[in-house]
């Protein structure tokens, strides 16, 4: 297990290092102008001169990258080119915000995806084909859309709750849910969709297999065979599909906070590319994919822990 | 925040519905003292040098005053310089300033501060840093007495001083890395920094010293950054905030909701027919045929399609309210393919020309260009261009004409953005003796004589076509119907200062 945690981690090390390295290429080449746009119209050629200069464009591409990581790795994100602020600091008011919206939006994604596809796959039949039919629909639905109806419904028409805003939660922890009550439920409806269909599918393989008729031969209670049995088996592709939730859910995320103008880390990635901030588009890529890194290296754990066949992959 | 329950629900539905919208007055934290805005834009920093003109300007109009103060109607009156005067070839300002200012960090308002704030912009890189470039020196003639000597005249110095250009910070506070995110001025306003968090929300809170408090008749300010205009819109109908920037395509959607649509001439819309030497376009060097492109495109029709005829339609790059418009001009160049073909084939030009444009894919007129050029033969070629680096490519010189917007205000500004060799709207650096020399007689020019010379200006650039302007487009700015706003004449949305309680 320890040879498999090395071997993961240094995978991780190295994605990081590879999504970095891409994404400062791919930004650079985009915005070579950003001395001008940060000192206006009317500045002079000289200031935007002195200006790349004390930016560092007029580096190589490789020692831009280079500078940036040595950086980085000892923490320090830099400043915003724009409004100076520590992008530590940025990300680290934005961050909850993002997550606050994800994590709650994953576990009632998962609580109601489990209880809707076992349900299905259970039942079948005509059950099966409802949830499947609303699976589709709840999938084809734009979040972003989903999330315009609820404003409209529930904010503009009957006020019951805020159209736009975030409230962090140690202020206020009622105005906190009231406030990512709309963005949750635009997320959940689409991640729901998908999860459902794959909890349904991986219950009804389980409950094929052998040892499932063999128990039920035994005499055991439906219930138990289910919870007990079935659901535990099909524990693993459950939690992959959820983890992939949670990550599409933050790339999801950048939609919904526009819609709702939350502060979250879409926002200020959309903000910080429309300029070309290069310090912290850098640092909302590198914090997102620390996230994605994280959470697979979770389910890859979490998966080998509980079937050992999988620490070979 | 007012809340109505238009529905009556079975008692216990309408007993939760109270709470929830509770819940919700709790989180928008709205009283009727407090003016809440959504801003387009988040804040970039509160440092005097570094703030700009704009949707941001709401953020700094709250907690810092200018030396000077532009009327709704235009004109320029006195603010933290009591009364301001030119020597005779106006380039010293002489600037008398209140004695009764403070600081809020106690700091007195003076000379020395004046002094201090012009150096700090002068010699910082903010986008601003231009509005005091033509100050050579700052002398202090007693302790509020300062005179601004001018490298040579400007005849938008004054307007300058009026914007972030004469934002004055505590000469303590300038400088330091807290004024970035915490504003030290002598505004209406402080921060309230426990209830602000950058990118979510700026809360502002009564400066008790303020001069001229009666001005604010609001006793809280709150901004939000909303990007989103749809964010915007919703945050608006549900009675989250009282103003908000619009546009044109949601104005119907805003009167329709009850919501009050300001409007004010900003942008003005149009190609710069930049190439006038014909060194990348040789047709372009015959001012018949920029003439017939001005003939060819309907500026009209356009207003209307794009702009929801929120806007006038001109031909002239100055702003409509400012003194360099030409009222009689806007009938210079009537929509008329005829008159377009034949300047054409008076120019040699019978069949039509090739001209190639950088492409904006943000720029709904594009597929109209197209069709209307290619009506009078001008076959148009788009190059594709990344939105983010179409005006590095329109500046290029890659270009003989390209479409722009660009903001209106200051004639004398618009002229240095535009028309001046060296402006960055000038690629080409076009010149010519005649207007060289009406340019440094208006530079000099004051009063009746200067808007004289500028009208001649802009009737020489219209007249020789170095534009292709079609219309001037409205700033749009929607507000709550308890809430009366007074555009700012030359800013795309009011100051903190044009909000008052609607009076019935």
């Amino acid at each position: 297990m320890t040879g498999y945690v090395i071997q993961r981690f240094a995978s991780a090390m190295l994605l990081l290092l590879t999504i970095t390295a891409v994404a400062y290429g791919l930004i650079y080449s985009g915005g070579a102008e950003v001395s001008r746009s940060i000192l206006g119209e009317l500045a002079t050629d000289e200031q935007v001169a002195a200006k790349n200069v004390e930016l560092g464009l007029d580096q190589p591409l490789p020692i831009q990258y280079g500078n940036w990581l040595a950086n980085a790795v000892r923490g320090d994100l830099g400043r915003s080119w724009f409004s100076a602020e520590r992008v530590s600091d940025a990300i680290a008011s934005r961050l909850g915000v993002t997550l606050s919206i994800v994590s709650v939006a994953i576990l009632i994604c998962t609580v109601i995806s489990v209880a809707l596809g076992a349900f299905a796959a259970v039942r079948r039949g005509w059950w099966d084909r409802a949830v499947q039919i609303v699976s589709v629909i709840g999938e084809a639905l734009p979040n972003f859309w989903v999330g315009l109806l609820l404003v409209a419904t529930f904010a503009i028409s009957l006020r019951l709750f805020p159209a736009t805003g975030f409230v962090p939660l140690n202020r206020s922890p009622l105005g906190w849910l009231s406030s990512i009550t709309l963005p949750v439920t635009a997320l959940v409806i689409g991640g729901v969709a998908s999860a459902a269909a794959q909890v349904r599918g991986a219950l009804i393989d389980v409950l094929s297999r052998d040892y499932i008729r063999t128990l039920r031969a035994r005499g055991l209670p439906e219930n138990r065979v289910i919870l007990r049995h079935a659901l535990r088996n099909a524990a693993p592709a459950a939690i992959t599909v959820l983890s992939l939730q949670f990550i599409g859910m933050i790339g999801g995320a950048v939609m919904i906070e526009k819609v709702f103008a939350l502060p979250g880390m879409g926002t200020l990635a959309i903000d910080a590319t429309v300029r070309g901030d290069i310090p912290v588009i850098m640092g909302v890529l590198i914090t997102m994919a620390l996230i994605v890194v994280v959470v697979n290296l979770f389910v890859d754990l979490a998966n080998a822990w509980i079937n050992p066949k999988a620490r070979l992959a | 925040m007012t809340i109505t329950l238009s529905w009556a629900g079975r008692p216990t539905l309408r007993r939760a519905t109270l709470a929830l919208s509770f819940m919700g007055m709790l989180t928008a934290g709205v009283s009727a003292e407090t003016l809440t805005l959504a801003v387009a834009l988040d804040n970039g920093s509160f440092d005097p040098a570094i703030v700009e003109n704009g949707p941001r300007a709401q953020y700094w109009a709250a907690v810092y005053d200018t030396l000077l103060l532009m009327e709704p109607d235009g004109s320029i009156v006195g603010n933290l310089a009591e009364s301001y005067a030119y020597n005779e070839d106006n380039t010293v300002l002489t600037l008398k300033l209140r004695q009764d200012v403070k600081f809020t960090d106690g700091a007195p308002f003076n000379a020395e501060a004046v002094k201090a704030n012009v150096e700090h912009l002068r010699g910082g890189t903010g986008q601003n840093s231009f509005m005091v470039g033509a100050v050579t020196d700052i002398v202090i003639v007693d302790d509020f007495t300062v005179e601004l000597h001018l490298s040579a005249a400007n005849p938008a110095q004054l307007t300058y001083l009026t914007m972030a250009g004469g934002v004055m910070g505590s000469p303590a506070a300038l400088g330091t890395e807290e004024i970035i995110s915490v504003p030290v001025g002598s505004g209406p306003y402080m921060l309230d920094v426990a209830n602000t968090t950058k990118g979510a929300q700026y809360s502002f809170v009564r400066n008790p010293d303020y001069w001229n408090a009666e001005a604010f008749p609001y006793d809280a300010v709150v901004l939000i950054p909303m990007g989103e205009i749809t964010a915007r819109m919703n945050a608006l109908r549900s009675g989250q905030v009282d103003g908000a920037q619009g546009n044109a395509q949601t104005a119907a959607e805003a009167e329709a909701s009850g919501l009050s649509v300001n409007r004010t001439p900003i942008d003005r819309h149009g190609l710069i027919l930049a190439d006038r030497e014909g060194a990348l376009v040789p047709a372009l060097g015959d001012v018949r045929v920029r003439q017939a492109i001005n003939h060819a495109i309907d500026g009209e029709g356009l207003l209307a399609a794009i702009q929801r005829n929120l806007g006038h339609h001109t031909t002239q790059v100055f702003n409509l309210n400012s003194v360099a418009y030409v009222p009689e001009l806007d009938d210079r160049y009537p929509f008329d393919p005829e008159k377009a073909k034949a300047l054409l084939a008076e120019a040699g030009y019978a069949n039509g020309f090739d001209l190639t444009l950088p492409e904006n894919p943000t720029v709904p007129a594009n597929p109209i260009i197209t069709q209307q050029l290619a009506d009078v033969g001008i076959r148009v070629i788009w190059d594709k261009v990344v939105s983010e680096n179409y005006v590095t490519e329109a500046q290029s010189k890659r270009y003989g004409a390209f479409w722009m917007s660009l903001s209106t205000g200051n004639p004398w500004w618009d002229m240095t953005k535009q028309i001046s060799a060296s402006g960055p709207w000038n690629p080409f650096d076009s010149a010519t003796p005649e207007l060289d020399a009406l340019l440094a007689k208006a530079q000099a020019a004051s009063g009746d004589e200067y808007t004289a010379l500028m009208r001649e200006v802009n009737t020489y650039v219209t007249e020789n076509a170095w534009f292709d302007i079609w219309y001037q487009a409205d700033a749009v700015y929607f507000a709550a119907p308890d809430v009366k706003v007074t555009m700012h004449p030359q800013n795309v949305v009011p100051y903190i200062r044009h909000f008052a309680p609607a009076t019935e």
